[in-house]
């Protein structure tokens, strides 16, 4: 065994003979390989300014109850969020290329609810046409960009609402945890209420859930936690389903 | 001996040299009068560049999406209805219209790129 | 006669049990791709297996595909299976084109696309990404397998027959002689090219090969330039430089220049000359003899292969970027530029080509397997000839730059071609020759002898280390781990340090101890007291030569079909500035015989078992003192390098 060491370390000993010029070379190897390490990484990894700062959706606190109701003035007072839409491929071509949606969140001790309301030329609600949806995306905030896409290398929580199923008034709103495109799995319990009414030339829809964690995988919103936010529509008119979707960018999502 | 030293020694200079100045005056007269070169990167690598682009009312003009990043990308101006067809990695497309009113215009991209495909626009202003 | 008739025919029974095995596969009808968007996408959780009408099952597969690996990453079936894929795209626009089969589908951002294959070829078949996701992009596979694997299951029992063949044709004492290759070629066979009058007069213009670094200065122009204005993240199949210098460079080298003509590449490389020109103050006419500059020796501590094994591998640590982003090559051109200049001003002649270029090591090591050399034709004319003007120059030509003597010149390994001793030579005794494959492991291992030729760890730490480095490098642009490439691509800090650290273990430490253990089990089994465990270990490591030129020339076939279209591309469009100079800038990406990479991969490393198998024993007999200790002593070695090569092809096409 004393041969075994002795032939192995006879390489690093021949290094280590102490010469200046292999002592020298070395060094130079070295640190140029470390600097040209430290430019490579610097500019292939670094996010420019470029980049807009994260725009925040803020979710405000409200001390009535929160109903299913469109009617009352809880949602007057508060501020609604501009948020833009593009589609997620445009190689179709379907839809507007653009859509804006105005997002509103408030929250009490015990539920969150979001008002999204957009303009959409029909009423499709299933039948020939494919039907309307409008669905919310939650990750954790400290997720990687790549989470854009439904959740990918993260976990994502999904509400979406479904035109058809709001007219049949059953299970309105369906709660689904992903884990990027196509993972997409119902939660155990679904405990996202919500609805949706079509009056003047676009949709109003209402999702309402409580705060706390009732499940396996899904989020709980209390100001401990950060998440981003984003959204998604589809016009079934243009027969918009699954990948033909607008959706938004994620944004951080606060608890005022 | 010497006439070829010579000779050798201009090859080894001039050559490099006239090839250096040849790439980059070609790729200048490939610029036609009212072209706009526009250049699409991801938005994490910088974005269009540049972020605006003025143009006359009026007046024709071919914009020249670059590509040089290493996904595809796409143009597409909503509000004037231009759409430019995927541009893959390392390659361009033309583009040519004429706007006949003021005003801002956004562009965007149209081809999801990269995680921060969404941010990826800029503005062309026509006055 | 007999032997060679012997090993033809058990070389034929091989060959055509091979192809016996192969055409069990029907040739069946290509691209079977249809292109299925349903409209539900309620789950196909993961690989469904139901009978099916036809000879096979039906296989359900959601096959991921995200930067830059597929999930699954290997795909098994049957012969005669239904493969119904569905390719997801997870984050960005990705493709699936799969070799052999010719399949070509592409998936937008987050959607899915659903096609069929049907596995009516057996084998293993990579399956790339068809659509620029990135700079990875060309490196993005998968594999699908269709058993019964028969390339794989040949190539092993090719390996296995041919080692067992050789083990009795060896141990009977049948094996090729000592001073013949594969029995009939003798070693000292020599082809003179030199003696044609036009190759002379070239190779004694001071024009030649001059001209050739000149072309290569006007390309190397437009790569650089291709490279800087690529810039860090624009896509490397379609940049000059990256094309130009990791395809097609390499490929070339590895393939056909180290193999046949040895260290070719050095005599044509433009990147000493600035260092050449200052220290002799004249570019193309002879100036001074005696390098300008500092003109220092390099000490001697460091004349060996160290500093080149150092330097490459840790050259190697930068694979993940440079081979993929254009600026990236810059740089790392630039430096190796930069540091030839400097090193010219310090030290005399081709120090910085002998001990600091990254290429220079292995290209010497494996020039020793080539066939080709320039030796002197005459020694009897260099002894009386005073002074040696081959080594001291005169008024024709440089003194070697290389520091070597011409007139006693015996291996490849440091002259790199440069022809000045063709010039210096006032009888024209040096000759170019073509010859058999390997001859330089043969040089004379006697200290006393006229042409001893060194051997020692250095050079054994080369020829291991480049089999580590192409584990590596076969990982990283063949392989199915998108987990390896993220760390060897620096997506996190921590992976890149371990990848760095796991990589210098395994090729320092772990395939050095194995090696050695297989050496120690030689030296045991032969029974020879007398000899040195670390003669053994090092004399045995150039059997890991024409493996190592064997793999690398696999690994290069992998390279180069795949990926050799987007040259017709850059030709057209050098810097992506949208430019069509030969009308080939719209040539698709088209990978080129893929289909035939298997058989291709297999043959290359078949070749290099019979290379390493035919010189093994020769090396076994220089170093045991008995032919019997020899015989005996060689097994262990015979077991390793059947083992090694049943896992190259495992590698290649299991």
């Amino acid at each position: 065994m004393a041969e075994v060491t002795l032939i192995i370390l006879q390489g690093f000993i021949l290094m280590k003979k102490h010469h200046k010029t292999m002592v020298i070379t070395m060094t130079v190897a070295v640190f140029v390989s470390a600097i040209y390490f430290v430019i490579l990484y610097h500019n292939i990894y670094k996010i420019p300014d470029t980049l807009e700062k994260e725009e925040i959706l803020p979710v405000f606190s409200v001390d009535q109850n929160i109903t299913l109701s469109f009617n009352n003035n809880i949602w007057d007072n508060i501020k609604p969020v501009s948020v833009r839409l593009s589609p997620q491929s445009a190689r179709t071509a379907f839809g507007k290329y653009e859509k804006k949606i105005t997002v509103r969140g408030i929250y009490n001790k015990e539920d969150i609810a979001f008002l999204i309301e957009y303009e959409d030329a029909t009423e499709s609600r299933g039948g020939l046409a494919d039907p309307d949806y409008c669905a919310i995306l939650f990750v954790p905030a400290n997720s990687p960009a790549s989470a854009q896409m439904m959740g990918f290398e993260s976990i994502g929580n999904i509400w979406r609402w479904s035109a058809l199923r709001d007219a049949k008034k059953i299970a309105i709103i369906r709660e689904f945890v992903v884990h990027g495109p196509t993972t997409q799995k119902p939660m155990e319990n679904q405990n996202v209420l919500g609805q949706g009414i079509y009056s003047k030339g676009g949709w109003k829809v209402l999702f309402i859930r409580k705060r706390v964690k009732q499940q396996k995988d899904d989020f709980e919103f209390m100001p401990t936690k950060k998440f981003k936010i984003a959204f998604a529509v589809w016009d079934g008119e243009k027969l918009e389903t699954f990948s033909r979707k607008s959706i938004s960018i994620l944004r951080a999502l606060t608890l005022e | 001996m010497r006439k070829q030293e010579i000779f050798a020694v201009l090859l080894v200079i001039i050559f490099p040299i006239a090839i250096v100045w040849g790439a980059f005056s070609y790729q200048s007269s490939l610029k036609q009068a009212n072209t706009v070169q526009l250049i699409a990167q991801a938005p994490e690598k910088g974005n269009f560049s540049p972020q605006t682009i003025k143009i006359k009312k009026g007046k024709e003009v071919t914009l020249v999406i670059r590509n040089v990043d290493v996904t595809s990308h796409g143009f597409v101006v909503p509000l004037l209805g231009i759409r430019v067809k995927e541009i893959k990695a390392g390659e361009l497309e033309k583009v040519t219209f004429t706007i006949d009113e003021e005003g801002k215009y956004p562009f965007y991209c149209s081809v999801w790129c990269s995680d921060y495909h969404l941010q990826m626009k800029g503005t062309l202003i026509v006055e | 006669m007999k032997k060679s008739l012997l090993v033809l025919t058990v070389i034929t029974l091989c060959v055509s049990f091979f192809l016996y095995a192969n055409s069990a596969n029907s040739h069946g009808s290509p691209a079977n791709a249809e292109e299925k968007q349903t409209e539900l996408g309620s789950s196909d959780n993961g690989k469904d297996v139901h009978e099916s009408s036809g000879n096979g099952k039906e296989r359900n597969i959601e096959l991921r595909a995200k930067r830059y690996s597929f999930s699954p990453s290997v795909i098994t079936v049957n012969k005669g299976d239904r493969i119904n894929i569905k390719l997801i795209s997870m984050d960005v626009t990705h493709g699936f084109f799969l070799d052999g089969y010719g399949t070509e589908v592409t998936v937008p951002p987050g959607d899915w696309k659903k096609f069929t294959i049907e596995a009516d070829k057996t084998g293993r078949f990579t399956f790339r990404c068809s659509s620029t996701c990135g700079e990875f992009h060309p490196y993005m596979v998968g594999y699908l397998r269709v058993l019964p694997n028969w390339n794989y299951y040949s190539g092993i029992f090719l390996i296995v027959i041919l080692g067992i063949g050789s083990l009795i044709l060896t141990l009977t004492g049948k094996g090729s002689p000592r001073d013949k290759l594969f029995w009939v070629i003798p070693l000292s066979w020599r082809f003179e090219l030199t003696k044609f009058k036009l190759v002379r007069a070239l190779f004694k213009s001071r024009w030649f090969p001059f001209i050739a670094l000149l072309i290569n200065i006007w390309v190397f122009t437009i790569i650089l330039l291709a490279a800087f204005v690529g810039g860090f993240s624009s896509a490397g199949n379609y940049n000059f430089g990256i094309m130009m210098v990791w395809i097609l460079w390499w490929v070339l080298l590895m393939l056909f220049m180290v193999p046949f003509i040895g260290r070719f590449w050095c005599m044509v490389c433009p990147f000493p000359l600035f260092g050449d020109w200052f220290q002799r103050g004249k570019l193309i006419s002879v100036g001074r003899q005696k390098s300008r500059g500092l003109n220092k020796r390099w000490p001697t501590k460091g004349r060996n292969l160290w500093p080149l094994v150092i330097l490459f591998f840790i050259s190697t640590w930068f694979s993940g970027f440079f081979t993929v982003r254009p600026f990236a090559t810059f740089i790392f051109l630039s430096i190796i530029i930069g540091s030839a200049t400097i090193i010219a001003l310090i030290y005399g002649k081709r120090t910085f080509c002998l001990f600091v270029c990254p290429v220079s090591g292995f290209q010497g090591l494996y020039a020793n397997f080539s066939a080709c050399e320039i030796r002197v034709k005459n020694p009897d004319i260099c002894k009386k000839h005073k002074p040696k003007t081959c080594f001291v120059g005169n008024e024709k030509g440089y003194g070697c730059p290389w520091m070597e003597l011409p007139y006693d010149m015996n291996s490849n390994t440091n002259c790199g071609m440069c022809l000045e001793c063709f010039k210096t030579c006032p009888h024209d005794n040096m000759a170019f020759n073509l010859r058999p494959f390997g001859t330089d492991f043969m040089s004379a291992r006697n200290p006393a002898d006229e042409l001893y030729q060194r051997r020692g760890t250095d050079e054994a730490f080369k020829a291991l280390t480049m089999i580590g480095i192409f584990l590596v490098f076969y990982f990283a642009f063949q392989g199915t781990s998108g987990q390896f490439k993220d760390m060897l691509r620096a997506t996190t800090l921590g992976g890149y340090f371990t990848y760095i650290a796991g990589y210098t273990l395994v090729n320092f430490l772990v395939i050095p101890a194995v090696f050695f253990l297989f050496a120690f089990l030689s030296k045991k089994l032969s029974g020879d007291n007398g000899v040195k465990l670390k003669e053994v270990f090092v004399n045995f490591s150039y059997c890991l030569v024409t493996v190592g030129v064997a793999v690398w020339g696999a690994f290069s076939i992998g390279i180069i079909l795949p990926n050799g279209s987007y040259l017709l591309h850059i030709f057209s469009d050098p810097f992506a500035w949208g430019w069509d100079l030969f009308g080939t800038a719209d040539f698709p990406w088209t990978p080129f015989l893929t289909g035939a990479t298997s058989y291709l991969q297999i043959f290359v490393i078949i070749i290099g078992l019979l290379f390493s198998l035919e010189y093994g024993f020769k090396f076994s007999l220089q170093t045991y003192s008995t032919p019997a200790e020899a015989k005996r002593g060689w097994i262990p070695m015979l077991i390793f390098l059947i083992g090694i090569h049943i896992f190259f092809i495992w590698l290649f096409v299991g």
